[in-house]
């Protein structure tokens, strides 16, 4: 998938592998790339942004840890990043839906030739 | 910093620092993540097999280009125009600041020319002016051994000159002071004006103090010498002193700003 494609929706993915638990940036990178085996290979740079404007806007909080000598910023999911997860996920799926609705007859003949 | 022996990595970091320079406490933390990130992911590289230099190559080449995320870095932690406005302060603040005392380093020159070529030079009094009897009385007690009305409004108004500009080169430094006091002290009442400290870029900064300078100089440089052709004494002096030492201060802050304008841009 390319990457501006992931972008446009990258909150909905950042909350959803943060919402499994503390995280820090290679972590979130690596679960997202492992979790759509290997569909989701962004620039890792670009996480960080994201990670930072949710944090801003109050969905996620932050904390130093030291992880094997080494500093490390581990993000954590707020109440209100839950409750906006669990919005954004509705939107997502009756999103997807609405699109499979239109593409699935297509798709299937598309199979069938 | 870096060296000869800079590997990719510390090469992006070091560029990294450079474009967040100026963002605070949010650029230094996000330089810290960049950094433990790409740490890790050369540690990745090298457990696969690949050479030192090659799996910082690859680290780097993942992360993305640095300017990039650099400018994501610095939107995502921006904020809005509240933020925007006090860093406009800020850069005010410092530039204005250094004007002063430019201005206030132009003062040993302008006493200079006045001495050396005439006080004419440098006052700003018009040929065939005219003066009241009550001023010249008043200019006259001045300088009571000016041969004329003329004579000594020159000399009062070249002393005034002078002193106007040692006057703001010591605002200059005062205001500057008060900048780097404001930065660092632990006086509450004094640091609620911190966020007004909170400067643009350093090569933001170095843009507009440079471009300012060397504008100022263009102009201060051509009234003094047009004003010198058509022969006009008035002020030419001050004029071109001005110049001068503007050209100084834009000479101080072209190659920091050549070295940012020829970095790469990845």
């Amino acid at each position: 998938m390319r990457a501006d494609q992931v972008r446009g929706h990258l909150d909905l993915l950042l909350l959803s592998v943060v919402a499994d638990g503390p995280a820090h940036g290679y972590g979130v990178i690596s679960a997202l790339r492992e979790r759509s085996g290997g569909e989701f290979d962004l620039p890792e740079g670009t996480v960080y942004p994201a990670l930072h404007r949710l944090e801003r806007a109050g969905l996620l909080v932050s904390r130093w840890a030291d992880e094997s000598g080494r500093r490390r910023r581990l993000y954590e999911i707020t109440p209100d990043g839950t409750a906006a997860l669990a919005a954004q996920r509705r939107d997502w799926q009756a999103f997807t839906e609405g699109v499979r609705a239109v593409l699935g007859p297509r798709l299937r003949e598309g199979h069938a030739t | 910093m870096t060296d000869d022996v800079a590997g990719p990595v510390d090469r992006y970091l070091d560029r990294m620092f450079d474009l967040l320079a100026g963002s605070g406490g949010a650029g230094r933390r996000a330089l810290v993540e960049v950094e433990a990130h790409l740490a890790q992911a050369v540690d990745a590289e090298l457990a696969g097999g690949a050479s030192r230099i090659e799996a910082e190559r690859r680290a780097v080449a993942r992360f993305g280009p640095v300017r990039t995320v650099a400018s994501g870095l610095l939107a995502a932690d921006r904020s809005g125009i509240g933020s925007m406005l006090r860093r406009v302060v800020a850069a005010g603040w410092l530039v204005g600041g250094v004007g002063m005392v430019v201005i206030g380093l132009s003062a040993p020159l302008v006493w200079a020319v006045g001495r050396l070529f005439g006080k004419d030079l440098v006052a700003p009094d018009q040929p065939g002016a005219h003066y009241t009897a009550a001023r010249c009385a008043e200019l006259f007690e001045y300088f009571p051994h000016a041969g004329s009305c003329r004579a000594a409004s020159i000399a009062h108004h070249f002393t005034e000159e002078v002193r106007n500009r040692i006057v703001a080169g010591v605002l200059g430094v005062l205001v500057l002071a008060a900048f780097w006091l404001i930065r660092r002290t632990r006086r509450r009442w004094l640091a609620r004006f911190r966020p007004f400290t909170q400067v643009p870029p350093t090569r933001v900064l170095v843009a507009v103090a440079a471009t300012a300078f060397g504008v100022v100089s263009i102009l201060l440089t051509g009234q003094g010498l047009d004003a010198l052709m058509i022969g006009q004494r008035t002020s030419a002096g001050a004029n071109l002193a001005s110049g001068l030492v503007s050209a100084v201060a834009f000479a101080t802050f072209l190659p920091p700003l050549v070295r940012d304008l020829r970095l790469p841009t990845t």
